[in-house]
């Protein structure tokens, strides 16, 4: 009497991936991401420049003492930044740039690109030095962070190692009389679709980052600019377009 | 009474676009000085044919880059 079987095997392969392309884009990245916030803090550094500055906890720490930059909060918030109230006259403020920085493991630190910039006030620094009840916390990276594949491939290229992934291959296979008849793929899954998908997630976080900075510096600017020609006495009627804004200044005399 | 009328246009690239209307003099370019100081530099000024009947009506475009 003869037997037919069919078996369901699983056959696995492993791709390597070539990660050299992949370390000079994460590494492009990362210098041009600390362009951009190196850009606004100088931006911001010409409008505050007779305030206090310091890096506390990865903000910087900004004090007005004097009270000579009118709407400081709202020039803040309309360039991007994160702002929490310390004082009356200090701002804590965070640059969600960073974070994205620090993500793609990068040494590069606020207080780096600050010192360029700023000069540090210690006293400030050393008075605000535990601000952590006062922060408020990021949260454009949660979305990345929950991609657990990301973190794992961000790591793998960094460190030069190649990424290995498993492509799984299902097959029936049929033997007649306990001899090999032959066998017919089922199906065939690989991790290559979800790598892309990460990826792609990366790129198109990273490509709304640059935009909103785009769309911050365009932003504080044109309430520096406001903020000041009120005060010099005009009236300011703002008419924002898609990729522009045009700001009509009045004054009799 | 007179009137005196500055139109700026801030673009997404960071580029600053100023026109003065009704200035005299020196007036036009000391007002957006004022107006732009540390934010811009001035990269071109495309004086207005009202500039050459002596009165100072200037267009102005500064350049802030991101």
């Amino acid at each position: 009497m003869s037997t037919t079987a069919k078996y369901i095997v699983e056959k696995i392969r492993t791709v390597e991936l070539d990660t050299c392309d992949s370390l000079k884009k994460i590494q492009s990245t990362i210098q041009l991401l600390a362009s951009i916030v190196e850009n606004k803090l100088e931006k911001l550094s010409n409008v505050i420049t007779a305030c206090d500055v310091a890096v506390v906890e990865d903000r910087l720490l900004i004090r007005d003492g004097l009270g000579v930059v009118k709407n400081l909060q709202g020039i803040l918030v309309d360039y991007g930044f994160v702002v929490d109230v310390v004082e009356e006259d200090t701002y804590l403020v965070g640059e969600e740039l960073m974070e994205f920085i620090v993500y793609l493991q990068s040494s590069i630190t606020l207080e780096s690109i600050v010192g360029k910039i700023f000069s540090t006030d210690r006293k400030l620094q050393k008075k605000h030095s535990n601000m952590n009840a006062k922060i408020t916390r990021f949260t454009g990276l949660d979305e990345l962070r929950s991609e657990r594949v990301l973190a794992d491939i961000i790591a793998k290229v960094l460190s030069g190692e190649s990424i290995e992934v498993d492509e799984i291959d299902t097959v029936e296979e049929t033997y007649y009389d306990d001899k090999f008849r032959g066998s017919e793929r089922v199906c065939s899954t690989n991790k290559l679709t979800e790598y892309d998908m990460a990826l792609s997630k990366l790129k198109k976080a990273l490509i709304a980052q640059q935009q909103k900075a785009s769309r911050d510096v365009m932003k504080g600017t044109t309430t520096v600019l406001k903020t000041r020609a009120e005060q010099m006495g005009y009236t300011v009627t703002t008419v924002k377009t898609k990729d522009r804004v045009e700001l009509v200044l009045v004054r009799s005399v | 009474m007179n009137e005196e009328k500055i139109v700026i246009e801030i673009g997404e690239n960071g580029d600053i676009k100023a026109e003065t209307f009704g200035m005299e003099g020196a007036t036009c370019m000391d007002e957006l000085s004022k107006l732009m100081r540390n934010l811009a530099t001035v990269v071109d000024v495309d004086n207005k044919p009202e500039f050459y009947e002596n009165k100072m009506v200037t267009k102005t475009k500064q350049k802030v880059g991101l």
